[in-house]
Formats: structure tokens, C-alpha cells, sequence
């Protein structure tokens, strides 16, 4: 049996073993390496790609509330690619039907074009004899469905 | 930041009462940190219950359910059976632990700054969690509609609710929908899991110094930066109901804390759902007497993940792992696929789990003691082996994409068995020198 001041040195040593092997050092690393300022600046960047969350102000505030805008962009779908920018404009863009132009295995759905009020391009110029331009700017455009009512 | 940190204050003071009511053996820290997780349970229930009715929900609505179950509590506690617990004679350095508790009050207000820099950054939230909690909140209530769309499949309408209505108390108090402090809330979470972590310790081995160290090494999981995302809030209920059910176990005290906590955990995450079956399995196998009774016992949990589990399955929303396409997809040999993927993929704090590893070797004649709550974290890994082996999705990127964030799930109650069998280990040769 091991001797008991051996026993005791061996669970504090492993106690403090757990305490060390769990540390989270990212903090202190990134903190040290590029301040708060950079930090929020590299986290705002994860989760927005420039431009693109004032593109989606601009769409909110030329469209009604309730209107439904199909999202277009030249991305495939796939590891958040197409996703990304159809996902983020549901959960930025409030009071409006946000319905996608793509689906899974890049399936086209032209239907949700042909249904919805207003077109938002992200990257990409759209010209359709159904649609007029509202706005273009911010890396994107906004067309809305001739006959609908302003 | 003023109403999340009044919504996280509410939710702490209409626990308490209930704490102390249901959980008679509760004490010091662990009243703190199971209140919290309780005023967030039943702030769940009483939106879920308004939204079912069809009632609109309001600050009012929510803050007259808290204050009447508060007070109902406060009563009930005063006739309750809270008996006096042992002296709370501990051993060890105050001075010592106090330094390591300081240390660990660094590591948390580092946790802090990061996580409240900017918006929740990660996809998780603001395609999933913080999108129903501001879908909810813009709804005043369960947006069906918006879940059972095809086109919102990927915010996963089938999850359970609780974090995007925990997120929602605050905005009812603000009246506006805000994403920039609700990290406020996630780092509640994760402060009640270390709070619960340390009082649990501190009974087991009444020695100071190792509750504030077992503590700080809980930071690795409860502060893990998982910031707006469930696993945070998974890992607080499951740890909280576990080492509540093993306490009440033990002392034979009541189970209706650890239980209502287990039932929350459910409400949170599918793997709350899945911790309901493995906690139910490892009473059956583990208790050593009144087996029946104890599982009986588990009721409020099974009661309280009802609340969700009902009404998502009368609207459709589908939950694959639970039906039969993904039991379709098991075979032995994507099971041990998922375990090879495993052990190739470093958990979060691969030393961490080392020595984690080291002390239960070491301790291992008293894991027949801790059975119950070894069963579990055994249970638990091997749950998450089987989520690996049925997913649709491709297991090797499955496992890359999410084993680092949900080898956290098990590891505050790892910790707890490494330190109580070690420390054993270590008295054992104490009393027999």
C-alpha cells in the first residue's frame, strides 16, 4: 500500500493536475495577443460578412412589413455557403417572410421567386421583365414584383 | 445590460423559495446556483403554459406565475421538513482556498469580458437558439407556424425551448429584443453550474482547498465559450439534477429538486431527453433499495419535459433521433466508426480528461459507492456514440463539427467522481497507517 504522506502528495498533485489540465488559456491568449478592440472586431467579423448586415437594413427598411422577399445570391448550397446569407437575413431582417431561392443539393426553388413580393440579390444584378429595381447598393439589390402594391 | 441582469436576478430570487422547499439538504452555494436554474425552469413552464392557452405574453404575465409558485414555496418550506444539516465543519486553509476561489473569480470575469464583447457570434445562435427567442419574443408566444415551416428546418424547430425562452425573459422586460447582452444570460448558466459543482464537493470531502480547486477545474467545462448556445445551460441542469439525485440517494432525502432539474435539463436539449432515459437506467441498476420508488420519484421530470415533448409531436415537429429513420440507420459498424472518429477527435481539455482518468484508476475501489453517478458518465458517452453512429449526416464531420463542445456535457460530473474517489483513495490510507 502506498505510504500515506505519498498518498496525500499524489491526490494534491492530481487535484491540482485537473484544475491545470482544464484551464482555458484562449481568453488570456486572445486578450493578450489582440486586446477587446480586436477581439470584437474578429467576432463581429465571424458572424457578419462586410456589408452585408447593412445590405439587410437597407431591404427592412424599403420593404413593408409582412412582405415576403426571396433571397438570391450566386453561392452554392453547401457548408455555409447559400446558407449563410439565407439564414442570416431571417434572423436580421424583422416583420418579414424570408424564403430561400436554393435548397439542399442546389435545388432551385422557383417557385418562392415567383411568389414573393420582393427579390433581394446579395453579390449578384438581377434582371427579370417581372421585377423593377427599388434600390441597388451595399453589395446587393432590392427588385420588387411589378403589380404588387406599394 | 440592466434587464438581463433584473431577469437574472428574478429568476434567482423565485428559486430560492422553491430550493428550499424541495431540496431540503441544500446549502451554501448550491442554494445559489439551483435557485438560478430553477426560476429559469419555471420561467420556461409559465411562458410554455401562457403560450398553450393562448395568452400573450407580457412582463405581468410571467412575473404573477413566479411570485404566486415563490410564495406558494415560501410556505411550504416553513411547513416543510428542512432539517439541520451537519455542522459545516471543514477542514483545511480558509486562507488557501479563499486564494484558489479568487483565482477561479479571475478565470470567471475573464469568461465575462470575452463573452459580453460583441453580439453572440455563433452561428448556433443566431440561426437556431436566438432566432426562436426572437421569433417567440416578436410573436408574444410559441410561433407554430414559424417552426413547422420548411424553410426554417435548419433553426430546428423540434429542440426543446428552454434557453430561447429564457433568453425572451429579459426582452419582456425591455420590451424590445436586444442580442447584445444576452450573453448575460449564458454566463448565468454557467456560474450556477460552478456553484453547484463547488457546494457538492465541499460536502463530499469537507475539505475547503479541494472544493475551491475541483471549483476553478470546473471552469474548463462551465466556461467553455460556448456563448448563446444550450450546451452551457445542458451542462448546468444535468449536473445540478445529477449530483442532486445522488445526494438524494444517499441521505435518502427527497428527489423532487434533482428531478424538476432533470425535467429542465430535458427541456433544454434532445441530450436532456436522452439524460432523462440514462438517469432512469442507472437508478434501476444502482439503487440499493426502494428501486421502484426512487424511479416513481422521477416523476416531475417526466411530467415537466411533457410540457414540450406533447405539443411539438400534435404539431409535427419531428425529431429524427427519437422515430424510426435514424434507430434505421444503427448498425455495429457505424457504431464503432463513431468510436473510432471519437477517440481519433481531442475532446475540449484532452488533459483534463488524463487525469480525470488517472484519479478514477487510483479511486477505483470506491466506484461501486459512486455507481450511480459513474453509471451515468458512462451512460453518457455512450449516448453520444449512438447520436454519432444514426446521424444523417457524415459521422467523421459530425464528430469534428461538434465532439470538442459535447465532450463537456459529462465532464462536470466526471470531475465530482474523480475528486470524491480520489480523496477517498487518499483517506483510506489516512485511517489505515
Amino acid at each position: 500500500m502506498t505510504p500515506a504522506p505519498a498518498r496525500l502528495a499524489l491526490t494534491w498533485l492530481l487535484l491540482v493536475g485537473l484544475a491545470v489540465g482544464a484551464f482555458e488559456t484562449l481568453y488570456l491568449q486572445m486578450l493578450r495577443a489582440h486586446g477587446r478592440d480586436g477581439i470584437r472586431t474578429a467576432l463581429a467579423s465571424m458572424t457578419d460578412e462586410p456589408g452585408y448586415a447593412a445590405f439587410l437594413r437597407e431591404v427592412e427598411n424599403r420593404t413593408e412589413e409582412g412582405a415576403t422577399i426571396v433571397i438570391l445570391t450566386p453561392r452554392p448550397w453547401g457548408r455555409g455557403a447559400y446558407e449563410y446569407v439565407y439564414y442570416r437575413a431571417v434572423y436580421l431582417v424583422d416583420g418579414r417572410t424570408i424564403l430561400p431561392a436554393l435548397w439542399i443539393g442546389n435545388e432551385p426553388l422557383f417557385d418562392n421567386v415567383r411568389k414573393a413580393d420582393y427579390i433581394a440579390a446579395w453579390g449578384m444584378p438581377v434582371t427579370a421583365p417581372s421585377h423593377e429595381r427599388v434600390w441597388s447598393g451595399a453589395g446587393g439589390g432590392l427588385y420588387r414584383r411589378i403589380g404588387i402594391p406599394q | 445590460m440592466i434587464p438581463e441582469l433584473i431577469a437574472v436576478a428574478t429568476l434567482l430570487a423565485t428559486g430560492i423559495p422553491v430550493v428550499y422547499a424541495f431540496a431540503p439538504g441544500a446549502r451554501g452555494s448550491r442554494v445559489a446556483g439551483e435557485a438560478f436554474l430553477i426560476g429559469a425552469g419555471l420561467a420556461t413552464i409559465i411562458l410554455l403554459l401562457l403560450s398553450h392557452v393562448g395568452i400573450r405574453w407580457s412582463a405581468v404575465a410571467l412575473l404573477v406565475p413566479l411570485g404566486v409558485v415563490a410564495l406558494a414555496s415560501l410556505l411550504f418550506a416553513r411547513r416543510g421538513t428542512r432539517t439541520a444539516s451537519v455542522a459545516d465543519a471543514f477542514q483545511g486553509s480558509p486562507a488557501i482556498a479563499t486564494a484558489i476561489d479568487a483565482a477561479t473569480a479571475g478565470v470567471f470575469i475573464l469568461y465575462v469580458t470575452f463573452a459580453t464583447l460583441t453580439n453572440p457570434w455563433d452561428w448556433d445562435f443566431w440561426a437556431i437558439w436566438g432566432l426562436k427567442a426572437k421569433t417567440f419574443f416578436a410573436a408574444r408566444g410559441i410561433d407554430w407556424e414559424f417552426l413547422g415551416e420548411r424553410w426554417n428546418e435548419f433553426a430546428h424547430g423540434e429542440y426543446p425551448p428552454l434557453l430561447p425562452l429564457v433568453f425572451d425573459v429579459p426582452a419582456l422586460f425591455r420590451g424590445a429584443w436586444s442580442d447584445r447582452w444576452t450573453a448575460i444570460v449564458s454566463v448565468a448558466f454557467s456560474a450556477a453550474a460552478l456553484l453547484v459543482v463547488r457546494r457538492h464537493v465541499l460536502d463530499d470531502t469537507r475539505d475547503r482547498r479541494v472544493a475551491a480547486l475541483a471549483t476553478f477545474a470546473a471552469t474548463g467545462a462551465a466556461l467553455a465559450g460556448w456563448v448563446g448556445l444550450a450546451d452551457v445551460a445542458f451542462l448546468a441542469f444535468a449536473t445540478a439534477s445529477v449530483l442532486s439525485l445522488r445526494r438524494s440517494m444517499r441521505d435518502g432525502d427527497s428527489a423532487a429538486s434533482g428531478a424538476m432539474l432533470l425535467g429542465f435539463a430535458a427541456l433544454t436539449k434532445n441530450e436532456g431527453v436522452a439524460l432523462l432515459a440514462i438517469v432512469t437506467l442507472a437508478t434501476l441498476l444502482t439503487a440499493k433499495s426502494d428501486r421502484l420508488q426512487r424511479v416513481l420519484s422521477l416523476w416531475p421530470a417526466f411530467a415537466i419535459a411533457a410540457t414540450w415533448q406533447i405539443p411539438r409531436i400534435a404539431y409535427g415537429l419531428k425529431s429524427d433521433l427519437f422515430l424510426g429513420e435514424a434507430s434505421s440507420r444503427f448498425t455495429v459498424s457505424r457504431f464503432v466508426e463513431a468510436a473510432q472518429r471519437v477517440a481519433a477527435e481531442p475532446p475540449h481539455h484532452p488533459y483534463f480528461w488524463v487525469v480525470v482518468a488517472v484519479c478514477v484508476v487510483f479511486g477505483a475501489r470506491w466506484l461501486r459507492e459512486e455507481a450511480f453517478l459513474a453509471s451515468i458518465v458512462v451512460l453518457q458517452f455512450l449516448s453520444t456514440l449512438v447520436v454519432y453512429a444514426v446521424t444523417a449526416n457524415d459521422i467523421a464531420w459530425q464528430v469534428s463539427l461538434s465532439w470538442r463542445r459535447v465532450s463537456d456535457h459529462p465532464a462536470l460530473l466526471a470531475l465530482v467522481l474523480a475528486v470524491v474517489v480520489l480523496v477517498r483513495w487518499s483517506r483510506s490510507a489516512t485511517r489505515t497507517s
